[in-house]
């Protein structure tokens, strides 16, 4: 079937079957593959991505059920690294192998857009979704702490 | 000496792997302002200043990608804002690990990277060094001694003049031979301006915007896509795929292609092989050896074997005589404890692509550990020379000793499919096939005797393990090189504690089941026995656990040190009997001592680590930041091992298959982790990325002990064991 899809502000035509996730599709049909295949059960969270600002699995999510939806994959989340996440990724050196990092950020992303108070035990509870076998979890905590409050002093 | 000798880098990796490190022959001189130059093969300088630097580690996510250069870097004395990096070719002669038992081959793996490559890396980042100064030296007629160096420039400070090191670059003079370095060229450790310092990692950027490549990332064009389910245990081999007319109805699939020891389903996208691969129905031969092999049993005759007097190991300690300390006893102690099979689960499944041409040669895309390794054992299913072979090496989502292995099974899977297909094939084994077909650290008895004399002193220490080697079949070349010693399964067998008479042996054993080094390798085991049994030895002494540590080793300088420290760190002394502390001592080789502070909840029965507390000496600390993170990282790998993981087998086949029956730890259950880092100046550095968890295990089940007055002896303690207690 034929699916018009908004990907980080873009429009793309896919041909895929109905039973499509969008992982794959924007993994191999759009060669966006910043977003990673790691369970195929929501278990691990290496495949999120945002809909329309929610993080969602993507993995478990049928492409077509996000027509006219926007999406938004870790390579639209900012240019050039800028989103304040990113920044205190870097800053924090948190990734290891990485391969988890791309769904950790869009779940913190997901987080700091509606609450950028948030508490260290919400964020921990918020994060539960994602795995990261390297163990970065500790590094994560603080990203999200200092980058929470970055975003709160630019509010200001 | 004066010779100009033009060559681009190829070339000179090329002559490079025939004799190590030599020059290409000479070539006529001509203008080359803009070509950059490989000075050695390990760095190539533009005339814009940049600095290419070659890094010949895998990078798995323990950051030796960047630790490796940095120290390569120091002797050069680059300016290390300048300094780009690349992984290297696939090539021993040039890019081995030095550490002796990897046995000249490159090889990123046991905490061997940082340690192995240290001394020679600073000598060829001096060599690098000398070889622009003898050229600027040429060039200005000056003396090499009136010469020095500040980041990427070369000072003469008698006439004032400078040139930076891309400046030199199009009129480099290079001679033929390579300089000889002395270890009074190398830089005194109070010069050092980037070992040490606070760098970034190399890796970080991309990998916060998805654009790390992996090679489950790689996309060629008109390339298949395939998921290859392995047989159900070692040696099967399929017979019949009953729904085969069926899949091959489904869009987008291609093949049902039968492998030596696997089914793979081909096809134009991944999810169709993907979906297809769930629904295949398929027979596979018997194998004789594990039709009936289940862990309860096996780990039954695993005791049995260690519980046998009569069966004599290989000896991996022998001190004094343990026969005649046994039997001279005023008070002996005596306990059994187990291991179940534990799982890698690195994050990204194995996978590679591969794409053979009709010329006889191949090119493959894979993270691997073990890049010759993988290279040969590509050439050989082709039947072509290795020099056929081009890897393509990408970053590794996680590895923790899976992607080490000789045989390279995911790889070879990719080779075979293409060739099949005459296509570029990906092949990525799906996540149930990964833990389904996994090879796992090997489940493991040990019994433990320890003996004193009428005053109390412990005069025997009698460890025996019954394990599988791990190495056997996952690297037999290593382990032919190693004299068929296990070195996986014997790991943290040795004890440092003062003891008259000390045995240590293994009962080596081959059950057919599959298995491949992990992190912490026997360690993990054989620590939580002998760690677990010095604390069962000091109840019953009524003794400090962590004061029989201290006498037991006396004079020992380092583990003295780790141990005070750690004990001070967490308060050890005024702490609360009961509070649930534990203590573990690793090793004199890697010295570290760990405290960890233990909750339960009495009503599930689930152990939560609350504090980690962690000391341990490294040398030379050549990357402090990243050793930080590689000890949270193992921390936490080692809990998630300890309290959460356990694969099962029944009748020689896997009982788990993803995530949600092999929970691996969340950010919930985190604990909180001190470490202190001891160094000492003019010493070498020792390895961290996976080397110093060994004795977590134990720490968190004394810990246990401590809190609840029971005792855990086998691997993983799951709250089923907590309950059963």
């Amino acid at each position: 079937m034929k699916l018009e899809l908004t990907v980080n502000g873009r429009q793309h035509s896919v041909d895929v079957e109905p039973e499509a996730t969008l992982l794959w599709v924007l993994r191999d049909e759009l060669k966006l593959s910043g977003t990673k295949y790691g369970c195929g059960m929501a278990a691990c969270g290496a495949c999120m991505v945002h809909v329309d600002g929610k993080s969602v699995f993507s993995c478990q999510l049928q492409a077509a059920s996000a027509v006219g939806k926007a999406i938004t994959t870790i390579e639209g989340l900012s240019k050039g690294n800028s989103h304040p996440l990113q920044q205190a990724w870097i800053e924090e050196q948190v990734p290891q192998c990485g391969y988890c990092q791309s769904g950790q950020i869009m779940r913190a992303a997901e987080l700091l857009a509606t609450n950028k108070q948030a508490s260290r035990k919400e964020i921990m509870a918020h994060m539960n979704t994602n795995l990261c076998r390297c163990g970065t979890y500790p590094r994560i905590i603080r990203a999200i702490e200092s980058a929470a409050e970055r975003m709160r002093d630019s509010d200001v | 000496m004066s010779e100009f000798v033009n060559i681009n880098r190829r070339r000179f990796l090329q002559s490079s792997a025939a004799a190590c490190i030599s020059f290409a022959l000479p070539v006529p001189a001509f203008s080359r302002q803009d070509m950059p130059l490989a000075l050695t093969a390990w760095v190539t300088v533009n005339p814009d200043n940049t600095i290419i630097i070659q890094s010949p580690a895998a990078e798995m996510g323990q950051g030796s990608m960047t630790a490796l250069p940095m120290i390569f870097a120091e002797e050069f004395d680059a300016d290390w804002s300048k300094v780009q990096i690349e992984t290297s070719p696939a090539n021993d002669a040039v890019f081995l690990n030095p550490t002796p038992w990897v046995r000249g081959i490159m090889l990123t793996l046991g905490s061997s990277t940082v340690s192995g490559y240290y001394d020679s890396l600073r000598h060829y980042g001096a060599q690098a060094r000398k070889i622009l100064l003898m050229s600027v030296a040429s060039n200005w007629n000056v003396p090499l001694s009136e010469l020095s160096t500040e980041p990427s420039v070369v000072i003469h400070p008698a006439s004032a003049r400078s040139i930076t090191y891309g400046e030199i670059i199009p009129n480099l003079k290079i001679s033929n031979a390579l300089p000889e370095i002395k270890d009074s060229d190398l830089k005194s450790e109070d010069d050092f301006r980037i070992i040490g310092s606070k760098i970034p990692r190399y890796d970080v950027p991309a990998k916060v915007n998805g654009s790390a490549i992996y090679s489950i990332d790689v996309d060629l064009p008109g390339m298949l896509y395939a998921t290859v389910l392995h047989s159900p245990v070692k040696g099967g081999e399929p017979l019949k795929v009953h729904n085969e007319a069926a899949l091959l109805q489904r869009p987008g699939i291609l093949r049902v292609v039968k492998l030596k020891d696997a089914i793979a389903i081909v096809a134009d996208n991944y999810q169709a092989a993907y979906l297809a691969e769930k629904d295949l129905k398929a027979d596979w031969s018997e194998v004789e050896k594990l039709k009936n092999h289940s862990s309860e049993p096996s780990l039954t005759k695993h005791l049995a074997m260690v519980s046998n007097p009569e069966l004599k190991g290989l000896p991996i300690q022998e001190k004094g005589n343990i026969t005649e300390a046994l039997s001279q006893a005023a008070a002996s102690y005596q306990s059994e404890y187990l291991s179940d099979y534990f799982y890698h689960a690195h994050l990204e499944p194995l996978n590679a692509v591969a794409d053979v041409k009709t010329n006889g040669s191949v090119e493959v895309w894979a993270g691997t550990q073990a890049p010759t390794h993988c290279t040969r054992s590509v050439a050989a299913e082709l039947g072509i020379d290795v020099s056929k072979v081009n890897l393509h090496r990408s970053y590794l989502g996680g590895a923790f000793g899976r992607r080490g292995g000789q045989d390279h099974d995911f790889v070879i899977d990719a080779v075979q499919l293409s060739r099949e297909m005459q296509k570029p094939v990906k092949v990525i084994w799906s996540r149930e096939s990964d833990v389904k077909c996994g090879r796992f650290k090997p489940i493991k008895a040990v019994k433990m005797q320890a003996v004193e004399d009428a005053t109390g002193k412990l005069i025997g220490w009698h460890h025996r393990t019954a394990s599988d080697e791990a190495l056997k079949q996952s690297d037999p070349y290593r382990y032919e090189k190693a004299g068929g010693w296990p070195v996986i399964s014997s790991g943290g067998m040795d004890t440092d504690y003062e003891i008259d008479n000390v045995l240590a042996e293994i009962l080596d054993l081959d059950t057919g089941v599959r298995a491949a080094p992990m992190r912490g390798i026997g360690g993990t085991v054989n620590k939580f026995a002998a760690e677990c049994f010095l604390d069962e030895i000091a109840l019953a002494k009524k003794q400090d656990s962590l004061e029989l540590r201290l006498s037991l080793l006396q004079e020992q300088t380092l583990p003295l040190k780790v141990l005070n420290r750690v004990a001070e760190m967490s308060g050890w002394h005024n702490r609360k009997k009961g509070a649930g502390y534990g203590v573990a001592f690793q090793s004199a080789y890697y010295p570290t001592a760990y405290v960890v502070q233990v909750t339960l909840d009495e009503n599930t029965g689930l152990i939560r680590v609350a504090k980690v507390w962690v000391a341990l000496y490294v040398g030379i600390a050549i990357h402090p930041d990243n050793i930080i993170a590689q000890l949270e990282g193992q921390i936490i790998f080692a809990i998630s091992n300890t309290l959460k993981e356990r694969i099962t087998m029944r009748d020689g086949v896997v009982e788990q298959s993803n995530f949600h029956d092999y929970p691996i730890m969340r950010m919930n259950e985190v604990p909180e982790i001190e470490i202190d880092i001891l160094t000492r100046k003019n010493s070498k550095p020792l390895g961290v990325g996976d080397s110093r968890c060994e004795v977590i295990p134990a720490a968190i089940a004394n810990a246990f002990a401590d809190l609840s007055g029971k005792r855990l002896y086998h691997l993983p303690l799951t709250p089923e064991r907590v309950l059963a207690l």
